[in-house]
């Protein structure tokens, strides 16, 4: 279902390699809170869903994450495109250059390889909403902490974008719960999951 | 030369980004008004420059490439390069 | 977005030091508003549905019912824990202020019950603009449109919109923020 033009959703353009810095922007690449992970919770969610609205806000932010994901790749890349091996020696950049040499590869900055651990897709509308609701917290937070550590405003331009579309993100999450929420039953939300119950017991 | 295809590679950004913050707003809003009439405005906007673009630079979409001596779309450089 | 510190009259009836009586809401429990709170599970308070039908034990012969029992409310006090009336306001008697956790407990006063001088007055448990929406969820308030921002600025900032504009200012001493430079 996808098209794609040949262009980053916000430009990138990093002239100074910086290893430390790639070591901890992979997170948001291959990490618990990543890009990755976002985008495939709410692709992987909508497919069950019975709320039309959620299906389109699922599929239309989970688009956008893969943008975003290139755009991390991106920054990854060139902070390392350009490092000798002193540099990669010095920074610690070693334990990930010996097995993926200067390749992007989802992993967390930590060293915990992208998994599907790192996401729900739990079958029940509101549940897969807060799950969602919660991941941008999670995104923005470490964005947040991203922009602590960088010092180089050629890297955080484009971590400032990625961080703010968290936000809004977590607007739209909710306010797709609340249109949820207005085709439930608000004396018990809970009653039924009409993801499978075809009708309340 | 560079410098105008780069503007206005930017200006399709913008545009594009405003499109893709109102396609949000509207799955959530489907039946704002004031949303649903700057979207229309931002379609023709967008529309406008994209053909400029691909007329002027090239095609920024794969099923837009013209050239059929060879197959240009492998071989300006990529967004991350 | 609303201000959330914005005071409104508060409706509950006496709140003491027992739990808000909020299944017992007589917009979303129509009637119930002028039937005693039921007889209660664990702990005083209406945690079941508002519980006309339930029977109520017998008042003793005094001035202390049991919990849950339909308060004489006799003199200028209610008895502690008992709980009026859905919506009424209890008379709490001469010179003392209201039940519920009012900003301190002056010297003159014995507090009401449950008063507790470190209660925040300002917090929102008592002044609810979602008082009346349903319990055990949570809400995100809806986006009205706005004037947007202009192209640049829009994709500039990461959103189109100025009150989800919301950039983070937290730094250490020589973060980016103060253009001083991080750590890395």
């Amino acid at each position: 279902m996808w098209n794609y033009e040949r262009r980053l959703q916000y430009p990138v353009n990093i002239t100074k390699p910086n290893a430390k810095a790639a070591q901890i922007i992979i997170s948001q690449y291959g990490g618990p809170d990543g890009e990755i992970g976002a985008s495939m919770r709410y692709l992987s969610q909508r497919y069950s869903m019975e709320n039309r609205k959620a299906i389109g806000t699922l599929t239309d932010i989970g688009t956008e994450e893969l943008a975003h994901l290139e755009m991390v790749a991106t920054i990854v890349r060139q902070l390392t495109k350009d490092l000798t091996p002193e540099e990669i020696k010095a920074s610690g950049f070693d334990k990930y250059y010996v097995d993926h040499t200067l390749a992007i590869w989802p992993t967390a900055a930590a060293g915990i390889p992208f998994n599907a651990c790192e996401f729900q897709s739990k079958g029940d509308t509101i549940t897969d909403l807060y799950e969602d609701m919660a991941a941008e917290q999670k995104a923005r937070t470490t964005y947040d902490n991203i922009l602590r550590l960088i010092k180089d405003p050629e890297i955080a331009d484009p971590i400032r974008f990625l961080r703010e579309r968290e936000v809004v993100h977590f607007q739209r999450f909710g306010e797709t719960l609340r249109r949820v929420q207005d085709d439930l039953n608000s004396k018990n939300f809970y009653a039924f999951n009409p993801q499978i119950d075809k009708k309340p017991c | 030369m560079n410098q105008d295809k780069n503007k206005l590679l930017l200006y399709i950004s913008q545009v594009s980004f405003a499109i893709d913050e109102l396609v949000l707003f509207l799955d959530t809003h489907p039946c704002d008004k004031d949303a649903l009439a700057y979207y229309q405005e931002l379609k023709k906007a967008r529309k406008e420059s994209l053909d400029e673009y691909t007329h002027k630079y090239g095609p920024l979409l794969n099923d837009n490439v013209d050239n059929s001596c060879y197959w240009e779309w492998v071989k300006e450089p990529w967004p991350w390069e | 977005m609303n201000n959330m510190n914005l005071r409104r009259p508060n409706d509950f009836g006496c709140k003491m030091n027992y739990n808000f009586n909020q299944g017992c809401n007589p917009s979303r429990n129509p009637g119930c508003g002028n039937k005693p709170a039921p007889s209660p599970a664990p702990g005083c308070g209406c945690d079941t549905d508002c519980g006309c039908n339930i029977p109520m034990p017998p008042c003793d012969g005094g001035h202390k019912p049991p919990c849950g029992c339909k308060p004489p409310c006799g003199g200028n006090k209610p008895p502690c824990g008992c709980k009026p009336p859905c919506g009424d306001k209890p008379p709490c008697g001469d010179n003392k202020p209201p039940c519920g956790c009012k900003p301190p407990c002056d010297g003159g006063h014995k507090p009401p019950c449950g008063c507790n001088p470190n209660c925040d007055a300002d917090s929102s448990l008592y002044n609810d603009q979602l008082n009346g929406m349903a319990i055990g969820i949570g809400y995100v308030p809806w986006q009205q449109w706005c004037k947007v921002y202009d192209l640049c600025k829009g994709l500039n900032q990461g959103t189109i919109f100025p009150p989800l504009d919301l950039p983070f200012y937290g730094c250490v001493p020589r973060g980016y923020c103060k253009g001083q430079g991080g750590v890395l």
